[in-house]
């Protein structure tokens, strides 16, 4: 097909029916971007018919310039063949497609720096997604029967990896080698082991929803890079106790868990602006946390916090959120 | 303390008549809906969508709510998300009430489900009785909160019809 990418781009809009987010370099489309805030399901071509989805597609890989391609929450299923000559792309977001595997038309795009294929059906991770060695940003979550990541052990270069919601169980002894990683983001995972220390440069990790986790890892407070840590919905009923030894933490989320005390070394804390302590045990709120000296938002809900017990008075700037409001959305009028 | 069903002054005559649209994956929206439905002042017919509903049904009501879990990347249900890209009812005379599932507790932004569905029924001119809900039902659901916003909602009813 010896067409312009202008002429291919104007087909594609005219089939989707609007305009389609992109960006030029000289006469080459380098950028597509088949979502917009303003659809209502964001995706473009979420509502098209599968003949017309495999149409568009079609001539999408006909644009083989491309360097950065979102298809997110389009409910594609699937790639056509043609799909295999985009293989200088280097950012690929495939999430939300109902993938049934990794599209094999993928798997020589070797400039891949940013791979998404979140929300999908992938089951099997297959041998060449290993051979991406440039790639740098790779999230998984919720391929909720996808039961191995070994494929992704070669993937060093790796700087955040999202395995949340997946039935991994334990984390793979690989990981523990992906010493560039900034952000990590696991499920149901237990048995850590004290490795975890090698992953000095996260600085966001999330571990949730793992009901036999009763105590984070020994090894998470040797991470003094942590900004961010969610071990939301655990069943954790202490924390360790020089956990304020992670003095760049700005979040934590602990929600859903079963403390009845938080360590008095995390007074140290003095760059945590957001912590969730909501549905725990917590009888009373230690004294130090009215100190913390950028705190911004702190959520207690569902604690059985002794209503004539003494409260910390909290800084005009702590927002305290003693009940969980019933959305985050903002309400007009209200 | 919530008045009993039978003690809701607001009764139009002919009564508020009120329809209540839910999609169920796994049931928890589904147990969720029952809840509801003992605790309102009124009595709506209960539609899961799954099943079709007929648009001229919904055209007659006053109010209608709607019970859909989060999926996926912040994505309606998938059969919630069918209804509504079908749905082109002029709400302009309506009012609605939302409420989502499947949403984390920990985010101080809007996550979830909940958006699509009230642009769309906002964009059919449709009312918002009152502040939407958004329940974490993983691992448990919190029945308690789900009491609070009910009593919220028959609260709302009884100012405004």
């Amino acid at each position: 097909m010896n067409v312009s990418d202008r002429t291919i781009l104007e087909q594609i809009e005219r089939k989707v029916g609007r305009p389609v987010p992109h960006r030029w370099n000289g006469e080459r489309c380098v950028e597509l971007d088949l979502t917009a805030e303003d659809s209502l399901f964001s995706g473009l071509i979420r509502r098209h018919s599968p003949s017309e989805k495999d149409e568009i597609m079609q001539l999408i890989g006909h644009l083989t310039a491309l360097k950065h391609l979102n298809l997110r929450r389009n409910k594609l299923h699937q790639l056509p063949a043609n799909f295999e000559n985009l293989s200088e792309l280097e950012q690929l977001n495939l999430g939300s497609n109902y993938l049934g595997s990794v599209p094999p038309e993928i798997r020589h795009f070797q400039q891949l720096k940013y791979l998404q294929l979140a929300n999908n059906d992938i089951t099997i991770l297959p041998e060449f997604i290993g051979s991406y060695r440039q790639l740098e940003y790779l999230t998984l979550h919720k391929n909720i029967n996808l039961k191995s990541v070994d494929a992704l052990a070669p993937l060093t270069s790796l700087k955040s990896l999202n395995l949340y919601f997946l039935n991994l169980v334990r984390l793979p002894a690989f990981v523990y080698r992906f010493n560039r990683l900034v952000t990590l983001t696991l499920w149901n995972m237990r048995d850590f082991t004290d490795d975890l220390a090698t992953l000095g440069n996260l600085e966001y990790f999330s571990v949730c929803g793992t009901p036999s986790l009763r105590e984070l890892p020994p090894a998470l407070t040797q991470l003094k890079k942590l900004r961010m840590i969610r071990v939301f919905q655990n069943s954790l009923d202490r924390l360790p106790g020089d956990f304020g030894e992670l003095e760049n933490l700005e979040q934590i989320s602990l929600y859903q868990n079963q403390l009845t005390q938080l360590p008095e070394s995390m007074a140290r804390l003095q760059k945590l602006k957001k912590l969730n302590l909501g549905w725990n045990r917590l009888a009373r709120l230690p004294e130090f946390i009215a100190r913390l000296p950028v705190l911004e938002w702190l959520a207690v809900f569902e604690n059985p916090l002794d209503p004539a017990g003494e409260s910390p008075r909290f800084a005009p700037t702590t927002t305290v959120l003693r009940e969980w409001p019933f959305t985050t959305l903002a309400v007009p009028g209200k | 303390m919530s008045p009993q069903p039978s003690s809701f002054p607001g009764q139009k005559n002919p009564p508020l008549k009120a329809a209540l649209l839910y999609s169920s994956q796994h049931g928890k929206t589904r147990k969720v809906v029952a809840q509801v439905v003992k605790q309102l002042w009124i009595a709506p017919d209960v539609f899961d969508v799954a099943n079709g509903v007929d648009h001229t049904t919904l055209a007659a009501c006053d109010l209608l709510l709607f019970f859909t879990p989060t999926y996926g990347d912040e994505e309606l249900h998938e059969d919630m998300e069918n209804f509504l890209a079908n749905f082109n009812v002029n709400l302009s005379t309506r009012c609605f009430v939302i409420c989502e599932l499947g949403n984390y507790y920990g985010y101080d932004f809007a996550f979830g489900a909940m958006p699509i569905l009230r642009r769309r029924l906002l964009e059919l001119n449709g009312t918002e009785l009152c502040t939407p809900l958004s329940l974490d039902s993983l691992p448990k659901l919190n029945w308690a909160h789900l009491t609070r916003w009910i009593d919220h909602v028959n609260q709302a009813l009884h100012e405004r019809f």
